[in-house]
């Protein structure tokens, strides 16, 4: 309750300096003044979910975006998909350059509002995920060490969508002479372990359909 | 001009002796970790003496300085090595990783090994005694292995 009280007030507050500073007084007629004020309190104060989003995220900062109820993979997913891709045209770079936005899509993840479920998900995954990527971007031209590091980023991500869900169907392929999995968002096999050298090694395991 | 070089000689001569007097901080805490691989997993003997001859020196809390480490820059070296050896891989606290990260250290530990990135080149070239035999990776590798996959069950 308090929180929302305090965050109703620096809301006031900041509403004043703002009229103060960039509106001429002289000129705006009170009424509409006060109308203003009232209006744009009670929007502010009786939106539990932005007061609540106030609480939580606590830097100054950051601009009060609309928080959703659940946080989403988005750019985590959009970044993996990426990755995944250029590893399995061989493209070592692009991988290196697509894993360190994955580096901070996961990292910015962590920063979003989670439930409590995506909340342990995240603290049990992030950690690893996190490392597999920046070895993965630290690696441009070493495309062996990228692809060891891609099979245990998979398995995390992978993990991850079971717990924040999907907005797109993905499936979980698996490949037996890698002995590894990964995420794709195409029914077709394009392994990303074995490259051009090996394209179409492995099959669907699991069709993971959107939540 | 036979001055000059004796000159230069003894700068070089005395910036050696100098840099001798910067020892870096040595990785020894003296102690048998309670979080280490060896306490947590069943580790047997002939794998135990490889982890320790082959790796330990850059990935424990605790590394045996041959004489020339005490010699700089040497020691500066290795002492560069030890920390970015740690940070990715500390044998004397492995208890402490979560499972789904010991998981990922065991097969990280094994790629290295069979790509044969670890034991650093540039250290074995020198610490000879650290090289790994074609046995003495399969022995550690098929260990690996089964504890990998004892794990994901
Ligand atoms: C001379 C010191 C040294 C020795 C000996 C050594 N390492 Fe390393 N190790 C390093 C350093 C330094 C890194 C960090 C990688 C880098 O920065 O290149 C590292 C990284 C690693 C990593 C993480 C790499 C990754 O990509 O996941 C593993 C696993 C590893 N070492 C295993 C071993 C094993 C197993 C042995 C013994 C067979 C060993 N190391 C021996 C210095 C050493």
């Amino acid at each position: 309750m308090t929180a929302i009280g305090l965050s109703c007030l620096k809301h006031e507050i900041a509403l004043l300096l703002f009229f103060y500073r960039n509106l001429n007084l002289k000129v705006m007629k009170p009424f509409i003044f006060m109308v203003a004020i009232i209006a744009t309190t009670i929007a502010a104060c009786s939106n539990p979910q932005k007061s609540n989003a106030k609480t939580v995220i606590s830097s100054p900062q950051s601009s009060p975006k609309e928080a959703p109820q659940n946080a989403s993979l988005g750019a985590v997913m959009t970044h993996y998909l990426h990755l995944k891709n250029a590893l399995a045209s061989d493209n070592t770079k692009e991988a290196a350059t697509a894993s360190a936005q994955l580096h901070t899509a996961l990292a910015e993840l962590g920063k979003q509002l989670l439930s409590s479920a995506q909340k342990k998900a995240y603290s049990d995954i992030s950690a690893d995920a996190l490392e597999n990527a920046q070895h993965i971007a630290d690696n441009g031209g070493n495309i062996k060490h990228q692809r060891e590091h891609f099979q245990g980023l998979s398995e995390d991500i992978y993990d991850l969508i079971k717990a924040f869900g999907t907005s797109q169907t993905l499936y979980k392929d698996y490949c037996p002479m890698a002995k590894a999995t990964w995420v794709s968002e195409v029914k077709d096999i394009k392994n990303p372990y074995l490259g051009k050298s090996m394209s179409t090694c492995g099959s669907v395991k699991e069709t993971i359909s959107k939540k | 001009m036979t001055r000059l070089k004796t000159m230069i000689l003894g700068g070089l001569v005395g910036a050696f002796v100098m840099i001798q007097f910067i020892q870096p901080d040595r990785n020894d805490s003296g102690q048998v970790s309670k979080q280490s691989l060896t306490a947590l997993y069943h580790v047997p003997d002939n794998v135990t003496q490889i982890l320790q001859q082959s790796c330990a020196n850059c990935h424990s809390n605790n590394t045996a300085y041959p004489w020339y480490t005490h010699v700089q820059p040497v020691g500066w070296w290795m002492a560069r090595h030890i920390r970015k050896g740690k940070a990715e891989l500390n044998l004397d606290e492995f208890a402490g990783y979560s499972d789904r990260r010991r998981v990922s250290k065991l097969r990280s530990m094994k790629n290295q090994v069979m790509d044969g990135v670890m034991p650093l080149t540039s250290y074995t070239l020198i610490h000879r005694d650290a090289r790994l035999s074609k046995e003495q990776k399969q022995q550690l590798v098929s260990w690996l292995d089964n504890t990998i996959d004892s794990l994901n069950q």
